[in-house]
Protein backbone atom coordinates (compact mmCIF):
# COMPACT_ATOMS: atom_id res chain seq x y z
CA UNK A 1 0.00 0.00 0.00
CA UNK A 2 1.15 3.51 -0.85
CA UNK A 3 0.52 6.22 1.74
CA UNK A 4 0.90 9.91 1.03
CA UNK A 5 0.51 12.24 4.00
CA UNK A 6 0.66 16.05 4.03
CA UNK A 7 2.83 16.18 0.91
CA UNK A 8 3.82 19.77 0.06
CA UNK A 9 6.11 21.27 -2.59
CA UNK A 10 6.50 24.96 -3.35
CA UNK A 11 8.35 26.54 -6.28
CA UNK A 12 9.00 30.09 -5.08
CA UNK A 13 5.64 31.50 -4.05
CA UNK A 14 3.65 28.89 -5.98
CA UNK A 15 2.41 25.76 -4.26
CA UNK A 16 2.76 23.02 -6.87
CA UNK A 17 1.48 20.44 -4.40
CA UNK A 18 -0.28 21.55 -1.22
CA UNK A 19 -0.82 19.26 1.77
CA UNK A 20 -1.82 16.19 -0.25
CA UNK A 21 -2.94 13.05 1.58
CA UNK A 22 -4.25 9.88 -0.06
CA UNK A 23 -3.70 6.12 -0.18
CA UNK A 24 -3.22 3.74 -3.10
CA UNK A 25 -4.25 0.20 -2.26
CA UNK A 26 -2.41 -2.96 -3.29
CA UNK A 27 -3.04 -3.80 -6.95
CA UNK A 28 -5.15 -0.71 -7.49
CA UNK A 29 -5.01 1.70 -10.44
CA UNK A 30 -5.35 5.26 -9.20
CA UNK A 31 -5.80 7.99 -11.79
CA UNK A 32 -4.61 11.47 -10.85
CA UNK A 33 -6.77 13.79 -12.91
CA UNK A 34 -6.63 17.53 -13.37
CA UNK A 35 -6.10 20.38 -15.82
CA UNK A 36 -2.54 21.20 -16.90
CA UNK A 37 -0.63 22.99 -14.16
CA UNK A 38 -2.62 21.30 -11.39
CA UNK A 39 0.53 19.76 -9.91
CA UNK A 40 0.02 16.19 -11.11
CA UNK A 41 3.41 16.00 -12.82
CA UNK A 42 5.10 17.40 -9.72
CA UNK A 43 3.28 14.79 -7.64
CA UNK A 44 4.64 12.05 -9.89
CA UNK A 45 8.19 13.45 -9.69
CA UNK A 46 7.90 13.65 -5.89
CA UNK A 47 6.82 10.02 -5.63
CA UNK A 48 9.49 8.94 -8.10
CA UNK A 49 12.16 10.72 -6.05
CA UNK A 50 13.22 13.16 -8.77
CA UNK A 51 12.13 16.19 -6.70
CA UNK A 52 12.51 16.63 -2.93
CA UNK A 53 9.35 17.47 -0.98
CA UNK A 54 9.25 20.49 1.33
CA UNK A 55 7.28 18.44 3.84
CA UNK A 56 5.12 15.37 4.09
CA UNK A 57 5.59 11.63 3.98
CA UNK A 58 5.48 9.08 1.17
CA UNK A 59 5.65 5.44 2.18
CA UNK A 60 5.50 2.33 0.02
CA UNK A 61 4.61 -0.90 1.82
CA UNK A 62 5.32 0.78 5.15
CA UNK A 63 8.81 1.91 4.05
CA UNK A 64 9.43 5.65 4.29
CA UNK A 65 10.74 6.98 0.98
CA UNK A 66 11.98 10.27 2.43
CA UNK A 67 15.48 11.12 1.18
CA UNK A 68 15.83 8.01 -0.99
CA UNK A 69 17.14 8.62 -4.53
CA UNK A 70 15.08 7.28 -7.47
CA UNK A 71 17.34 4.25 -7.92
CA UNK A 72 16.62 3.06 -4.36
CA UNK A 73 12.81 3.26 -4.58
CA UNK A 74 11.97 0.32 -6.88
CA UNK A 75 9.37 2.34 -8.78
CA UNK A 76 8.71 1.80 -12.49
CA UNK A 77 8.03 4.91 -14.52
CA UNK A 78 6.73 5.47 -18.05
CA UNK A 79 7.26 8.99 -19.34
CA UNK A 80 4.93 10.77 -21.73
CA UNK A 81 7.43 10.49 -24.61
CA UNK A 82 8.60 7.03 -23.41
CA UNK A 83 12.28 8.10 -22.95
CA UNK A 84 13.59 4.95 -24.63
CA UNK A 85 17.36 4.65 -24.88
CA UNK A 86 18.02 5.23 -28.59
CA UNK A 87 21.46 3.57 -28.62
CA UNK A 88 20.20 0.25 -27.26
CA UNK A 89 18.09 -2.45 -28.91
CA UNK A 90 14.57 -3.09 -27.63
CA UNK A 91 15.87 -6.04 -25.62
CA UNK A 92 18.73 -4.02 -24.12
CA UNK A 93 16.25 -1.32 -23.11
CA UNK A 94 14.20 -3.88 -21.17
CA UNK A 95 17.32 -5.50 -19.72
CA UNK A 96 18.65 -2.17 -18.39
CA UNK A 97 16.74 -2.15 -15.11
CA UNK A 98 17.68 -5.79 -14.45
CA UNK A 99 21.33 -5.14 -15.27
CA UNK A 100 21.38 -2.21 -12.83
CA UNK A 101 20.08 -4.55 -10.16
CA UNK A 102 23.04 -6.84 -10.80
CA UNK A 103 21.12 -9.72 -12.37
CA UNK A 104 23.20 -12.29 -14.30
CA UNK A 105 23.09 -12.08 -18.09
CA UNK A 106 21.20 -15.27 -18.94
CA UNK A 107 18.57 -14.66 -16.28
CA UNK A 108 17.96 -11.04 -17.23
CA UNK A 109 17.78 -11.94 -20.91
CA UNK A 110 15.08 -14.49 -20.16
CA UNK A 111 13.17 -12.00 -17.99
CA UNK A 112 13.40 -9.30 -20.67
CA UNK A 113 12.17 -11.61 -23.42
CA UNK A 114 9.29 -12.58 -21.15
CA UNK A 115 8.39 -8.92 -20.49
CA UNK A 116 8.46 -8.15 -24.22
CA UNK A 117 6.18 -11.11 -24.93
CA UNK A 118 3.84 -10.02 -22.14
CA UNK A 119 3.42 -6.59 -23.72
CA UNK A 120 2.84 -8.12 -27.16
CA UNK A 121 6.27 -7.30 -28.57
CA UNK A 122 7.68 -10.79 -29.18
CA UNK A 123 10.02 -10.76 -32.19
CA UNK A 124 11.25 -7.17 -32.03
CA UNK A 125 14.11 -7.88 -29.58
CA UNK A 126 16.91 -6.69 -31.85
CA UNK A 127 15.14 -3.63 -33.30
CA UNK A 128 16.25 -0.09 -32.43
CA UNK A 129 13.55 1.90 -30.61
CA UNK A 130 13.60 4.57 -33.35
CA UNK A 131 12.36 2.03 -35.91
CA UNK A 132 9.27 1.09 -33.89
CA UNK A 133 5.79 2.56 -34.28
CA UNK A 134 4.34 4.85 -31.60
CA UNK A 135 2.24 2.04 -30.15
CA UNK A 136 5.21 -0.33 -30.06
CA UNK A 137 7.39 2.30 -28.38
CA UNK A 138 4.71 2.70 -25.74
CA UNK A 139 4.62 -1.04 -25.10
CA UNK A 140 8.41 -1.14 -24.98
CA UNK A 141 8.50 1.63 -22.35
CA UNK A 142 5.95 -0.35 -20.36
CA UNK A 143 7.90 -3.60 -20.73
CA UNK A 144 11.04 -1.86 -19.53
CA UNK A 145 9.23 -0.40 -16.51
CA UNK A 146 7.62 -3.67 -15.38
CA UNK A 147 10.55 -6.04 -16.07
CA UNK A 148 12.29 -5.32 -12.70
CA UNK A 149 8.98 -6.08 -10.90
CA UNK A 150 8.59 -2.67 -9.26
CA UNK A 151 6.51 -2.09 -6.13
CA UNK A 152 4.71 0.75 -7.87
CA UNK A 153 4.20 1.80 -11.47
CA UNK A 154 3.95 5.48 -12.41
CA UNK A 155 2.45 6.41 -15.75
CA UNK A 156 2.80 10.03 -16.93
CA UNK A 157 0.15 10.70 -19.59
CA UNK A 158 1.07 7.38 -21.20
CA UNK A 159 -1.53 7.49 -23.95
CA UNK A 160 -1.40 11.15 -24.96
CA UNK A 161 1.15 10.67 -27.75
CA UNK A 162 -0.83 7.97 -29.54
CA UNK A 163 -3.32 8.27 -32.40
CA UNK A 164 -6.95 8.28 -31.24
CA UNK A 165 -7.59 4.83 -32.70
CA UNK A 166 -4.58 3.15 -31.09
CA UNK A 167 -5.17 5.05 -27.87
CA UNK A 168 -8.50 3.33 -27.20
CA UNK A 169 -7.00 -0.07 -27.89
CA UNK A 170 -3.94 0.59 -25.72
CA UNK A 171 -6.13 1.92 -22.93
CA UNK A 172 -7.91 -1.42 -22.71
CA UNK A 173 -4.68 -3.40 -22.96
CA UNK A 174 -2.93 -1.26 -20.39
CA UNK A 175 -5.70 -1.87 -17.87
CA UNK A 176 -5.70 -5.56 -18.74
CA UNK A 177 -1.94 -5.94 -18.19
CA UNK A 178 -2.06 -3.94 -14.97
CA UNK A 179 -4.78 -6.25 -13.63
CA UNK A 180 -2.98 -9.43 -14.68
CA UNK A 181 0.20 -8.28 -12.93
CA UNK A 182 -1.73 -6.98 -9.93
CA UNK A 183 0.62 -4.02 -10.07
CA UNK A 184 -0.16 -0.98 -7.92
CA UNK A 185 -0.29 1.89 -10.40
CA UNK A 186 -0.64 5.66 -10.42
CA UNK A 187 -1.65 7.10 -13.77
CA UNK A 188 -1.51 10.84 -14.35
CA UNK A 189 -3.81 12.27 -16.99
CA UNK A 190 -5.77 15.34 -18.04
CA UNK A 191 -8.26 13.19 -19.98
CA UNK A 192 -11.49 12.70 -18.00
CA UNK A 193 -12.71 9.85 -20.22
CA UNK A 194 -9.47 7.93 -19.80
CA UNK A 195 -9.59 8.28 -16.01
CA UNK A 196 -13.26 7.34 -15.73
CA UNK A 197 -12.89 4.29 -17.96
CA UNK A 198 -9.82 2.54 -16.57
CA UNK A 199 -9.20 3.70 -12.98
CA UNK A 200 -10.31 1.94 -9.81
CA UNK A 201 -10.29 5.32 -8.11
CA UNK A 202 -9.67 8.88 -9.25
CA UNK A 203 -7.89 11.70 -7.39
CA UNK A 204 -8.91 15.09 -8.75
CA UNK A 205 -6.32 17.84 -8.38
CA UNK A 206 -6.55 21.56 -8.96
CA UNK A 207 -3.73 24.03 -8.29
CA UNK A 208 -1.94 21.51 -6.10
CA UNK A 209 -4.96 20.72 -3.91
CA UNK A 210 -6.91 17.48 -3.76
CA UNK A 211 -10.63 18.00 -4.39
CA UNK A 212 -11.84 14.42 -4.25
CA UNK A 213 -10.44 10.92 -4.22
CA UNK A 214 -12.90 8.07 -4.80
CA UNK A 215 -14.36 5.67 -7.35
CA UNK A 216 -15.49 6.95 -10.77
CA UNK A 217 -19.10 6.13 -9.92
CA UNK A 218 -18.97 7.94 -6.60
CA UNK A 219 -17.38 11.00 -8.22
CA UNK A 220 -20.04 11.15 -10.95
CA UNK A 221 -22.91 10.68 -8.51
CA UNK A 222 -21.61 12.91 -5.73
CA UNK A 223 -18.95 15.40 -6.92
CA UNK A 224 -17.40 16.85 -3.78
CA UNK A 225 -16.86 20.41 -5.02
CA UNK A 226 -18.20 22.65 -7.80
CA UNK A 227 -14.75 22.34 -9.49
CA UNK A 228 -15.06 18.55 -9.73
CA UNK A 229 -18.53 18.83 -11.21
CA UNK A 230 -17.43 21.49 -13.67
CA UNK A 231 -14.25 19.67 -14.70
CA UNK A 232 -16.16 16.47 -15.45
CA UNK A 233 -18.91 18.42 -17.23
CA UNK A 234 -21.60 17.34 -14.76
CA UNK A 235 -24.55 19.63 -14.27
CA UNK A 236 -25.48 20.03 -10.60
CA UNK B 1 22.59 25.14 -63.43
CA UNK B 2 25.99 24.25 -64.90
CA UNK B 3 26.70 27.92 -65.54
CA UNK B 4 26.10 28.76 -61.90
CA UNK B 5 28.90 26.38 -60.94
CA UNK B 6 31.46 28.26 -63.04
CA UNK B 7 32.48 30.77 -60.32
CA UNK B 8 32.83 27.94 -57.82
CA UNK B 9 34.93 25.90 -60.25
CA UNK B 10 37.12 28.94 -60.95
CA UNK B 11 37.59 29.67 -57.26
CA UNK B 12 38.44 26.05 -56.49
CA UNK B 13 40.94 25.88 -59.35
CA UNK B 14 42.70 29.17 -58.69
CA UNK B 15 42.35 29.22 -54.94
CA UNK B 16 42.80 25.60 -53.88
CA UNK B 17 43.82 23.14 -56.56
CA UNK B 18 46.39 25.39 -58.26
CA UNK B 19 48.40 26.22 -55.12
CA UNK B 20 48.25 22.60 -53.95
CA UNK B 21 49.61 21.32 -57.23
CA UNK B 22 52.26 24.03 -57.20
CA UNK B 23 53.41 22.93 -53.72
CA UNK B 24 53.47 19.31 -54.88
CA UNK B 25 55.62 20.32 -57.88
CA UNK B 26 57.96 22.38 -55.69
CA UNK B 27 58.47 19.43 -53.37
CA UNK B 28 59.82 17.42 -56.31
CA UNK B 29 62.35 20.09 -57.35
CA UNK B 30 66.07 19.76 -56.70
CA UNK B 31 67.15 21.93 -53.77
CA UNK B 32 70.82 22.35 -54.73
CA UNK B 33 74.07 20.50 -54.18
CA UNK B 34 75.51 19.76 -50.76
CA UNK B 35 78.65 21.80 -50.06
CA UNK B 36 79.51 20.06 -46.83
CA UNK B 37 77.69 17.98 -44.26
CA UNK B 38 75.04 20.51 -43.29
CA UNK B 39 75.01 23.49 -45.62
CA UNK B 40 73.44 23.29 -49.03
CA UNK B 41 74.10 25.58 -51.97
CA UNK B 42 70.50 26.56 -52.04
CA UNK B 43 68.42 29.46 -53.28
CA UNK B 44 64.69 28.63 -53.09
CA UNK B 45 64.79 25.70 -55.59
CA UNK B 46 66.12 24.77 -59.02
CA UNK B 47 63.32 25.23 -61.59
CA UNK B 48 62.69 22.47 -64.05
CA UNK B 49 64.42 19.75 -62.02
CA UNK B 50 62.76 16.54 -60.77
CA UNK B 51 63.92 14.57 -57.74
CA UNK B 52 62.66 12.63 -54.69
CA UNK B 53 65.70 13.78 -52.69
CA UNK B 54 63.62 16.06 -50.42
CA UNK B 55 61.39 13.21 -49.31
CA UNK B 56 64.41 10.95 -48.89
CA UNK B 57 65.98 13.52 -46.58
CA UNK B 58 62.80 13.92 -44.52
CA UNK B 59 62.45 10.20 -43.95
CA UNK B 60 66.14 9.40 -43.46
CA UNK B 61 67.63 12.24 -41.43
CA UNK B 62 66.96 11.78 -37.73
CA UNK B 63 66.40 15.57 -37.35
CA UNK B 64 63.29 15.38 -39.55
CA UNK B 65 62.12 11.94 -38.41
CA UNK B 66 62.31 13.06 -34.79
CA UNK B 67 60.40 16.21 -35.68
CA UNK B 68 57.62 14.25 -37.42
CA UNK B 69 57.34 11.89 -34.43
CA UNK B 70 57.37 14.80 -31.99
CA UNK B 71 54.68 16.63 -33.97
CA UNK B 72 52.45 13.54 -33.98
CA UNK B 73 53.09 12.85 -30.30
CA UNK B 74 52.37 16.44 -29.32
CA UNK B 75 49.15 16.40 -31.35
CA UNK B 76 47.99 13.17 -29.65
CA UNK B 77 48.84 14.48 -26.18
CA UNK B 78 47.16 17.85 -26.75
CA UNK B 79 44.11 16.08 -28.19
CA UNK B 80 43.81 13.73 -25.22
CA UNK B 81 44.12 16.55 -22.68
CA UNK B 82 41.85 18.98 -24.58
CA UNK B 83 39.08 16.47 -25.20
CA UNK B 84 39.14 15.20 -21.60
CA UNK B 85 39.05 18.69 -20.09
CA UNK B 86 36.61 19.80 -22.81
CA UNK B 87 34.23 16.99 -21.86
CA UNK B 88 34.32 18.07 -18.20
CA UNK B 89 33.55 21.69 -19.15
CA UNK B 90 30.83 20.61 -21.58
CA UNK B 91 29.21 18.35 -18.97
CA UNK B 92 29.06 21.29 -16.54
CA UNK B 93 27.27 23.28 -19.26
CA UNK B 94 24.89 20.36 -19.89
CA UNK B 95 23.87 20.07 -16.24
CA UNK B 96 23.68 23.83 -15.56
CA UNK B 97 20.41 25.75 -15.30
CA UNK B 98 19.61 27.87 -18.39
CA UNK B 99 20.96 31.08 -16.83
CA UNK B 100 24.30 29.54 -15.83
CA UNK B 101 24.50 27.72 -19.14
CA UNK B 102 24.85 30.98 -21.05
CA UNK B 103 27.39 32.32 -18.54
CA UNK B 104 29.51 29.16 -18.80
CA UNK B 105 29.42 29.19 -22.61
CA UNK B 106 30.55 32.83 -22.63
CA UNK B 107 33.39 31.96 -20.24
CA UNK B 108 34.52 29.12 -22.50
CA UNK B 109 34.55 31.30 -25.61
CA UNK B 110 36.02 34.39 -23.89
CA UNK B 111 39.73 33.51 -24.42
CA UNK B 112 39.02 33.33 -28.16
CA UNK B 113 38.14 37.03 -28.15
CA UNK B 114 41.75 37.85 -27.24
CA UNK B 115 44.31 38.42 -29.95
CA UNK B 116 46.21 35.15 -30.27
CA UNK B 117 49.66 36.73 -29.80
CA UNK B 118 48.53 38.62 -26.72
CA UNK B 119 47.00 35.36 -25.47
CA UNK B 120 50.23 33.40 -26.00
CA UNK B 121 52.49 36.02 -24.44
CA UNK B 122 50.07 36.17 -21.52
CA UNK B 123 50.50 32.41 -21.17
CA UNK B 124 54.27 32.80 -21.42
CA UNK B 125 54.23 35.08 -18.39
CA UNK B 126 52.03 32.61 -16.51
CA UNK B 127 53.79 29.40 -17.51
CA UNK B 128 57.39 30.50 -17.07
CA UNK B 129 60.48 29.34 -19.01
CA UNK B 130 60.11 27.69 -22.41
CA UNK B 131 59.78 23.93 -22.48
CA UNK B 132 57.55 20.99 -23.24
CA UNK B 133 55.02 21.70 -20.48
CA UNK B 134 54.30 25.30 -21.61
CA UNK B 135 53.93 24.06 -25.21
CA UNK B 136 51.37 21.40 -24.25
CA UNK B 137 49.56 23.77 -21.90
CA UNK B 138 49.56 26.57 -24.49
CA UNK B 139 48.20 24.43 -27.32
CA UNK B 140 45.61 22.97 -24.93
CA UNK B 141 44.47 26.45 -23.90
CA UNK B 142 44.17 27.37 -27.57
CA UNK B 143 42.15 24.30 -28.59
CA UNK B 144 40.14 23.54 -25.44
CA UNK B 145 37.27 25.93 -26.34
CA UNK B 146 36.72 24.12 -29.66
CA UNK B 147 36.67 20.72 -27.97
CA UNK B 148 34.33 21.94 -25.23
CA UNK B 149 31.90 23.63 -27.65
CA UNK B 150 31.77 20.61 -29.98
CA UNK B 151 31.04 18.22 -27.11
CA UNK B 152 28.57 20.64 -25.48
CA UNK B 153 26.59 20.75 -28.73
CA UNK B 154 26.46 16.94 -28.82
CA UNK B 155 25.46 16.68 -25.14
CA UNK B 156 22.69 19.22 -25.62
CA UNK B 157 21.03 16.71 -27.97
CA UNK B 158 20.85 14.09 -25.18
CA UNK B 159 17.41 14.44 -23.54
CA UNK B 160 17.88 15.05 -19.85
CA UNK B 161 14.98 12.89 -18.75
CA UNK B 162 16.87 9.87 -20.10
CA UNK B 163 18.99 10.30 -16.95
CA UNK B 164 15.84 10.33 -14.80
CA UNK B 165 14.65 7.21 -16.60
CA UNK B 166 17.94 5.41 -16.01
CA UNK B 167 17.90 6.38 -12.32
CA UNK B 168 14.30 5.22 -12.01
CA UNK B 169 15.40 1.87 -13.44
CA UNK B 170 17.94 1.51 -10.64
CA UNK B 171 21.07 3.20 -12.02
CA UNK B 172 23.22 5.26 -9.66
CA UNK B 173 24.27 8.66 -11.08
CA UNK B 174 27.64 7.31 -12.32
CA UNK B 175 26.00 4.28 -13.96
CA UNK B 176 23.41 6.51 -15.63
CA UNK B 177 26.23 8.63 -17.04
CA UNK B 178 28.37 5.77 -18.38
CA UNK B 179 25.48 3.72 -19.76
CA UNK B 180 23.31 6.47 -21.23
CA UNK B 181 24.80 9.97 -21.44
CA UNK B 182 28.33 9.05 -22.48
CA UNK B 183 27.46 6.63 -25.32
CA UNK B 184 24.97 9.15 -26.71
CA UNK B 185 27.57 11.94 -26.63
CA UNK B 186 30.21 9.85 -28.46
CA UNK B 187 29.61 11.40 -31.90
CA UNK B 188 30.54 14.76 -30.34
CA UNK B 189 33.66 13.26 -28.76
CA UNK B 190 34.74 11.81 -32.12
CA UNK B 191 34.16 15.17 -33.81
CA UNK B 192 36.13 16.97 -31.10
CA UNK B 193 39.02 14.48 -31.35
CA UNK B 194 39.21 15.00 -35.13
CA UNK B 195 38.98 18.77 -34.89
CA UNK B 196 41.65 19.11 -32.20
CA UNK B 197 43.91 16.43 -33.68
CA UNK B 198 44.00 17.97 -37.15
CA UNK B 199 44.41 21.43 -35.72
CA UNK B 200 47.20 20.50 -33.33
CA UNK B 201 49.10 18.62 -36.05
CA UNK B 202 49.62 22.06 -37.53
CA UNK B 203 50.67 23.58 -34.20
CA UNK B 204 52.86 26.59 -34.85
CA UNK B 205 52.54 29.48 -32.42
CA UNK B 206 52.60 27.37 -29.25
CA UNK B 207 55.81 25.47 -30.07
CA UNK B 208 57.41 28.54 -31.69
CA UNK B 209 56.75 31.02 -28.89
CA UNK B 210 56.53 28.77 -25.81
CA UNK B 211 59.02 26.06 -26.73
CA UNK B 212 62.74 25.42 -27.25
CA UNK B 213 64.08 24.23 -30.62
CA UNK B 214 63.64 20.64 -29.42
CA UNK B 215 59.88 21.30 -29.26
CA UNK B 216 59.69 22.72 -32.78
CA UNK B 217 57.02 21.08 -34.91
CA UNK B 218 56.86 20.49 -38.66
CA UNK B 219 54.89 23.73 -39.07
CA UNK B 220 57.68 25.70 -37.38
CA UNK B 221 60.28 23.97 -39.56
CA UNK B 222 58.29 24.78 -42.72
CA UNK B 223 58.45 28.43 -41.69
CA UNK B 224 62.22 28.17 -41.07
CA UNK B 225 62.96 26.39 -44.37
CA UNK B 226 60.82 28.94 -46.22
CA UNK B 227 61.90 32.19 -44.63
CA UNK B 228 65.37 31.58 -43.12
CA UNK B 229 67.08 28.71 -44.97
CA UNK B 230 65.34 29.63 -48.24
CA UNK B 231 64.99 25.96 -49.10
CA UNK B 232 61.54 26.03 -50.63
CA UNK B 233 61.76 22.56 -52.13
CA UNK B 234 62.25 20.98 -48.71
CA UNK B 235 59.58 23.22 -47.15
CA UNK B 236 57.14 22.08 -49.84
CA UNK B 237 58.02 18.43 -49.22
CA UNK B 238 57.50 18.80 -45.44
CA UNK B 239 54.21 20.51 -46.17
CA UNK B 240 53.12 17.71 -48.50
CA UNK B 241 53.91 15.07 -45.89
CA UNK B 242 51.68 16.91 -43.40
CA UNK B 243 48.88 17.41 -45.94
CA UNK B 244 48.85 13.74 -46.86
CA UNK B 245 48.75 12.74 -43.16
CA UNK B 246 45.86 15.08 -42.45
CA UNK B 247 43.97 13.89 -45.54
CA UNK B 248 44.55 10.26 -44.51
CA UNK B 249 43.19 10.92 -41.01
CA UNK B 250 40.18 12.73 -42.46
CA UNK B 251 39.51 9.90 -44.91
CA UNK B 252 39.89 7.27 -42.21
CA UNK B 253 37.49 9.16 -39.97
CA UNK B 254 34.87 9.46 -42.70
CA UNK B 255 35.13 5.72 -43.40
CA UNK B 256 34.78 5.05 -39.66
CA UNK B 257 31.75 7.32 -39.45
CA UNK B 258 29.92 5.85 -42.42
CA UNK B 259 30.56 2.38 -40.95
CA UNK B 260 29.17 3.54 -37.60
CA UNK B 261 26.16 5.10 -39.34
CA UNK B 262 25.37 1.78 -41.04
CA UNK B 263 25.11 -0.07 -37.74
Amino acid sequence: MIQVRGLTKRFGAVSAVADLSFDVHEGELLAVLGPSGCGKSTLLRLIGGYVRADSGVISIGGRDMNGLPPEARNIGMVFQDYALFPHMTALENVEFGLKMRGMAKTERRARAVEALAFTGLAGIEERAPGTLSGGQQQRLALARAIAPKPALLLLDEPLSNLDARIREQMRGELRNMQKRLGLTTILVTHDQEEALLIADRIAILERGRLHQCSTPLEICLRPATPFVAGFLGLTP
Amino acid sequence: MRKLLAPAALLWTIGVLGPLLWILRLSLAWQGSPKDEHAYDVLFYHPGTWTLENYARIFSEWFYVRMLLFTAGLALLVTAVSVTLGYILAYAVYRATPRFKTALLVLIVMPKLTNILVFIFGLKIMLGPSGLLPVVAGETFLLLPYAAMTIAAALEAVPRHLIDTARGLGARPAAAFWNVVFPLSLPGVVAAVLLVLLWSLGAFLGPYLLGNPSQYTVAVQVDRETNFDLNWALAAALNTVMMVSVAAIGYGASRFRSRAACR
